[in-house]
């Protein structure tokens, strides 16, 4: 597919040594991987073939050995540590599947800190921002509660609200269901899938459960990722 | 949201473990503000009120112990000397004033001062004009020494004994209180005046006149000679004393004629501070008396004995700073270990390592800048504590919240020794690899 906009993520030839397995490297080896603007794409395999490896090259946080890795046009393996960093505040969004929310900070804060580390905006606009993400998620009543207070439904919702403070490009969401029972993962699922697409935010859904990866328009098997790279 | 307002947030998620660090941090700067503190109010005080005096003319022995006793309050007299000494020195127009003392007695444990109205004359430059002010003010009554043993109270002595206008009393024989002292019942004093707090050892003082000290001490010898037998016998010890060859101080002065009355001190104001050397000398080479002079004396106490306990003290609240600077290290390095997760979310938030760095050394400077305030405020409520009690034993009038010159700088030096506790946990965030911390999160 051709297209003037360029592609969401595009990785080319990426190999990174991941340590080592009975003396013999451990390898991530992709040859070519795109995902366009907008796309909703599930990341599947089993446990450790690489799929959470893939997520941190694509947000920057594993620089590749060789080989290219663009995020909306821009190649992020040319850029600066610092210059980094920044970049995968803006343009790319985290969910964990446990939820990773700052303890001692209140939900509206956890989102306000995603913005502030992306340098997203004035703090007038940040603090409107993460008002407005919470009320979506359904927790406009929860502003002030600690991540303990609150349900892990309610956790998710808050880190999902976090993940797209900055308005990112792309979300990678790992494993983000994985720890709710089946029928909050539904309604977590489908309430990312929404604010992705009304977000225009491209997606990465690293997902175990093949229901849910079904319900995806795009799945991307990942378990050849350590061994001699991956196709659709 | 600033970097502050994180720091601020990660400090109290755990507040048992801060509250316990700040208190380390605060009791070392608070033993360094006490010491310091403590050492700068007396060393002021001490030496102020020793520049109130030129010079301290009195029997031979310790110049040191002549000054203490004579000016302070505080040690046993030297001896007696001759009247007439004070009259000589009275007369010589170097000296703008000269006061006897005459000590023996006590009340409650204040000493009795016999002196004359010239005391109560007595002035002190004021540091910032320079003009001369009166020393004491009468707070109640008046100056009235028109009958020998009328006396006139200092501040601390009325406060604590409770004795006002009008009131009478009888001393005890001795310039210390010692439980079953003889007391001069037949010579009572009245209280015809108090002084107001003049921040001098003076307030811890009851002033009658020098006749009054000699009239209880004539009663006395007579007692005395009744029952232990004349002057004859009391001579021949004295000559005695004065063959002594064994070495040491010979502090009987020279035979005093039965008629001649004596003072324990003379307290010189001179014309000019720049004869005090050359009058010393002359005192102590052309007479049988003793010249100190006060400020001299207080300078080498403190040189000699007061600068090396200081030291000490020092150094054992600069060893409470470093372990509370290692309690930093250790309650940080111990936090980042426990928020390694926290960090790697906020690398992958967008955070810098750089953030991420200030993030732990902002806590650890709110740590050592909290911990110092609160040490520094902590060291001077003691002062203040003590305050009352240096003011009722030693007459010492020390101000508690003044900053003393180089509490600054060891302030400076407790907080700078907190921020450096915080730089290695602040390093091992620093470097820290998010991705490890992240793996199955």
């Amino acid at each position: 597919m051709s297209s003037t906009i360029p592609p969401a993520v595009e990785i080319r030839n990426c190999r990174r040594v991941l340590g080592h397995s009975a003396d013999r490297p451990v390898e991530f080896h992709l040859d070519e991987f795109r995902v366009e603007v907008g796309e909703r794409v599930a990341l599947t395999g089993p446990s450790g073939c690489g799929k959470s490896t893939l997520l941190n090259i694509v947000s920057g946080l594993v620089r590749p050995d060789n080989g290219v890795v663009r995020v909306h046009g821009t190649d992020i393996t040319a850029l600066s540590p610092l210059a980094l960093d920044r970049f995968r505040g803006r343009e790319t969004g985290f969910v964990f599947q446990s939820f990773n929310l700052l303890e001692p900070f209140t939900a509206h804060e956890n989102v306000l800190l995603g913005m502030r580390f992306a340098g997203f905006g004035s703090g007038h606009e940040r603090r409107d921002r993460a008002k407005e993400l919470l009320d979506r998620v359904g927790l406009s009543h929860r502003l002030q509660a600690r991540p303990g207070r609150l349900s892990v439904g309610e956790r998710q919702r808050v880190s999902i609200a976090r993940a797209l403070g900055p308005r990112p490009s792309v979300l990678l969401a790992d494993e983000p269901t994985g720890a709710l029972d089946p029928q909050t993962a539904d309604s977590v699922f489908d309430l990312l899938v929404e604010l992705c697409m009304t977000e225009k935010t491209t997606l990465l859904f690293v997902t175990h459960d093949h229901d849910l990866a079904n319900r995806l328009p795009r799945r991307f098997d990942c378990r050849s990722l350590l061994a001699k790279g991956g196709a659709e | 949201m600033t970097l502050w307002h994180i720091a601020w947030r990660y400090l109290w998620s755990r507040p048992l473990v801060t509250l316990l660090t700040l208190a380390g941090v605060a009791l070392g700067a608070a033993l360094i503000s006490t010491v310091l503190t403590l050492r700068s109010e007396t060393e002021r005080v001490f030496l102020e009120e020793g520049t109130l005096v030129d010079m301290v003319v009195g029997a031979k022995g310790s110049p040191l112990q002549l000054v203490l006793s004579s000016v302070y309050h505080l040690d046993t007299p030297t001896g007696n000397i001759p009247w007439s000494d004070f009259e000589r020195l009275q007369s010589d127009h170097r000296v703008r004033r000269a006061i006897p003392i005459g000590l023996g007695d006590n009340y409650e444990g204040f000493r009795i001062v016999g002196t004359t109205n010239d005391f109560f004359a007595m002035e002190r430059r004021d540091p910032e004009t320079e003009n001369l002010e009166p020393v004491f003010e009468m707070k109640r009554g008046q100056w009235d020494f028109s009958d020998p043993f009328h006396a006139v109270l200092g501040s601390e002595v009325a406060r604590q004994t409770g004795l006002g206008i009008g009131a009478t009393f009888v001393g005890s024989h001795g310039v210390v209180a010692i439980p079953g002292s003889e007391e001069h019942s037949d010579t009572p004093y009245t209280v015809v005046g108090v002084l107001a707090p003049s921040a001098t050892s003076n307030d811890r003082a009851i002033f009658t006149t020098i006749e009054a000290v000699w009239e209880v001490h004539r009663q006395e010898e007579e007692l005395h000679d009744r029952l232990y037998g004349g002057k004859e016998a009391q001579e021949e010890t004295a000559t005695e004393e004065e063959t002594d060859d064994s070495g040491g101080w010979v502090f009987a002065p020279e035979p005093i004629k039965e008629s001649e009355e004596e003072v324990t001190a003379v307290l010189l104001q001179l014309t000019s501070p720049g004869l005090r050397l050359w009058m010393s000398e002359e005192i102590r080479n052309e007479t049988n008396s003793m010249a100190a002079i006060p400020i001299n004396e207080m300078l080498r106490l403190y040189q000699i004995a007061l600068r090396p306990m200081e030291k000490a003290l020092l150094g054992v609240a600069y060893l409470v700073v470093v372990v509370a600077g290692l309690s930093v290290l250790t309650t940080l390095y111990q936090a980042g270990e426990r928020r390694r997760r926290d960090v790697a979310v906020m690398r992958s938030l967008g955070a810098t390592p750089l953030e991420v760095f200030l993030i732990v050394q902002l806590e650890a400077f709110l740590i050592s800048v909290l911990g110092t305030a609160g040490g520094w405020l902590l060291g001077h409520a003691t002062v203040f504590a003590a305050a009352g009690v240096l003011r009722e034993s030693a007459g010492l009038t020390v101000s508690a919240w003044r900053i003393m010159p180089g509490e600054l700088t060891a302030l400076g030096i407790v907080a700078g020794i907190g921020l450096v506790a915080g730089v290695i946990p602040a390093v091992l965030a620093y470097r820290r690899s998010p991705v490890e911390d992240l793996s199955g999160t």
